[in-house]
């Protein structure tokens, strides 16, 4: 291998997506995918259970199809990355038990690695290496956080704000579903709220100003929603303007996280925002982030939205990242840390006694 | 014929690495019943394991590793890797058969899966001393958390029924907490014949012994080859059990107590679902 350009295959089991991503470098080969999403439909959340029986199934079948769609063989491989938190336990424990068989099979060096550094890392595939000093906001049915981020093979990024009850994602799927719409419910919201006014219904937008930092709150907007639903019902001589309510509530979900994030970029002098998970895939705030923060001077960066949601090609980027940097590997005995980033570092909380990359 | 064999479906971690000059090895590709090589110790054989009801994933591939270099061999020199499915508790239990599944997919080498109880009541009938006659069969159960257990019973070195899963109840006598719990009616009959006071204590000894390759010297193979207690299975876990979840807007059954001394394990319990990561 070449020392800047090492060949690494990425395994993502956080939630319900076994993903498995290839990159040499900086250039992605491979995002390969097999999601158990259909299979949690039904119950209007992912059931965990289900998911890690999915990703036991999944793991073999993905990594073959990942080797052949980058067309490279297992043994080529320079490293294993994985992820190893935040996310459901029992999930990530199948995720980091395969990474460690091929790691140990093959006599590779194992990256475990944190969830939302990934999504972060995966920027550089498209766009080049991080600016120095940014701000990453990560918005997906798991996690909403707003991260400030220097370098991240040096571990230097931290939680600026992060939700409070509801991530962005939830709301999403339970608002979807108070609507009739299905499951998940951001992009079927996204495409509800095109025909709908955003500014129909004036719901609730919480912790909106200074004093309260950077959390995001979405539960009470929630609650609105489907209350605002419930009142409607009580006079059914109309039909309920399911497009308009879809509208207004993403239109509040927006505001609130480019306010916090806008805000973040004055307070720090920052003019770099990059856009991650699945969330960020949301047309309205692509858009509304975009256009706000380019009045600013601020430059807005998001992988394409296939790359936003949980995949494996986000973890290999971050892998091929900390190998290229020199980090040092994993020691195989390593374990799982399920509330990754939401814990102090070296508090104690952390179940997993390694060096890795926690926010 | 060097053979892997990994076992995560109790509390312990147990690895073993099996050589083809041990006959016992190459009767498990055979489709014998020498899975017991995993728990027992011989010539050709060497293991490790590790207790943690809930430290499996930490444990695993290091165990393997540290077994491959007592046995000097190296990943790429294994034959076969033969795995533990079950039942057992289900985020310990998919760590073994994952780990068997990625390591024979990385070097290009059969994966093949064996009922974890086998591996158990193996260990306990290659003990090597003459069987006492009129011994009532063997029956291995393990812990299955929330006041259940995963039981199969033997006759000789065939598996007669089982595994399954039932309720715990004082007809399995099975008194905890213990590292792994088995209950085994012939145990309480050897209690009687040698002179043992049966109890929570004889139990719990026994029940380590076997998990720990120090097989209780109570039973022998019904011949030296040994008839196959079980087949050899695909390396996917023996769940026995439904991810427990309920549909919204119906009523979550109602959740067990956990078992005295139950480790806490990231089942699902009766929570119908969780949001996507957080
Ligand atoms: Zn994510």
């Amino acid at each position: 291998m070449s020392a800047s350009e090492p060949l690494l295959l990425g395994i993502e089991t956080s939630c319900d997506e076994t993903g498995v991503g290839i990159v040499r470098g900086r250039t992605l080969l491979a995002d390969t995918t097999a999601s158990s999403v259909p299979e949690h439909v039904r119950y209007g959340g992912v059931v965990p259970e289900i998911a890690s029986r999915a990703h036991v199934e999944a793991l073999a079948p993905t990594v073959a199809r990942a080797l052949s769609d980058a067309k490279v063989s297992i043994g080529d491989l320079d490293g294993i990355a994985v992820t190893a938190g935040p996310g459901l336990a029992g999930c990530l424990v199948v995720g980091v038990a395969a990474a460690k068989a091929m790691a140990l099979a093959l006599g590779l060096p194992l990256y475990a690695v944190n969830h939302l550094a990934a999504h972060i890392a995966v920027d550089t595939l498209e766009h080049g290496p991080l600016p120095r000093d940014c701000l990453a906001l990560l918005v997906s049915g798991g996690h909403t956080s707003l991260l400030r981020v220097g370098d991240l093979a040096a571990g230097d990024y931290q939680t600026l704000g992060t939700t409070l009850d509801d991530a962005a994602g939830e709301a999403f799927d339970k608002v979807a579903r108070l609507l009739g719409l299905g499951f998940p419910g951001g992009p079927l919201i996204d495409a509800c709220a095109r025909t709908g006014d955003p500014s129909a219904i004036r719901f609730p937008r919480a912790l909106r100003g200074a004093e309260y930092g950077y959390d995001v709150s979405f539960s009470g907007l929630k609650t609105a929603v489907a209350r605002w639903v419930e009142v409607a019902q009580v006079t059914p001589a109309t039909p309920l303007p399911v497009a308009d309510i879809a509208a207004s509530f993403q239109a509040a979900v927006v505001d609130v996280l480019v306010e916090r994030t806008l805000r973040a970029t004055r307070e720090f002098g920052i003019t770099d925002v990059i856009l991650g998970g699945g969330v960020a895939a949301n047309s309205r705030l692509r858009a509304v982030l975009t256009e706000q923060a380019g009045r600013r001077g601020v430059r807005v960066r998001a992988p394409r939205p296939a790359l936003c949601t949980d995949n494996g090609a986000m973890v290999a980027a971050l892998g091929s990242h900390l190998m290229s940097r020199g980090v040092p590997p994993t020691p195989l005995a390593c374990g799982v840390d399920p509330s990754a980033g939401m814990s102090v570092p070296g508090d104690g909380r952390s179940a997993a006694p390694h060096r890795w990359h926690s926010v | 014929m060097r053979l892997l064999l990994c076992d995560t479906a109790t509390p312990w971690t147990s690895v073993a690495v099996v050589d083809g000059g041990c006959a016992a090895g190459a009767a498990v590709v055979d489709g014998g019943c020498a899975a017991g090589a995993a728990v027992v110790d011989g010539p050709g054989t060497w293991h490790r394991r590790q207790f943690g009801a809930t430290g499996h994933v930490e444990a695993c591939a290091q165990l393997i590793r540290e077994v491959l270099s007592d046995a000097a061999v190296p990943p790429g020199g294994l034959d076969a890797i033969v795995c533990g499915v079950g039942p057992g508790p289900f985020t310990g239990l998919r760590v073994g058969v994952v780990t068997a599944v990625m390591m024979g997919q990385s070097l290009g080498i059969p994966v093949l899966g064996l009922c974890s109880h086998d591996i158990l009541a193996a260990g306990v009938l290659a003990g090597g001393h003459p069987r006492p006659d009129g011994l009532p069969p063997l029956c291995i159960v393990t812990d299955a958390r929330r006041r259940e257990v995963y039981w199969a019973e033997y006759s000789g070195w065939t598996r007669v029924a089982g595994p399954s899963i039932a309720p715990l109840t004082p007809a399995t006598e099975i008194t905890g907490p213990m590292d792994v719990r088995h209950a085994v009616s012939w145990l309480r009959h050897h209690a009687a014949a040698t002179g043992q006071e049966w109890g929570p204590a004889l139990l719990a000894t026994w029940a380590r012994d076997v998990t720990t390759g120090r097989a209780p010297q109570l039973g022998a193979p019904d011949s030296a080859g040994g008839s196959v207690p079980a087949g050899l299975l695909p390396p996917r876990p023996l769940y026995l059990r439904r991810p427990h979840v309920a549909e919204p807007g119906s009523a979550p059954g109602p959740a067990p107590a956990p078992a005295p001394g139950a480790a806490p394990e990231a089942e699902p319990g009766a929570a119908p679902s969780v949001p996507r990561h957080r």
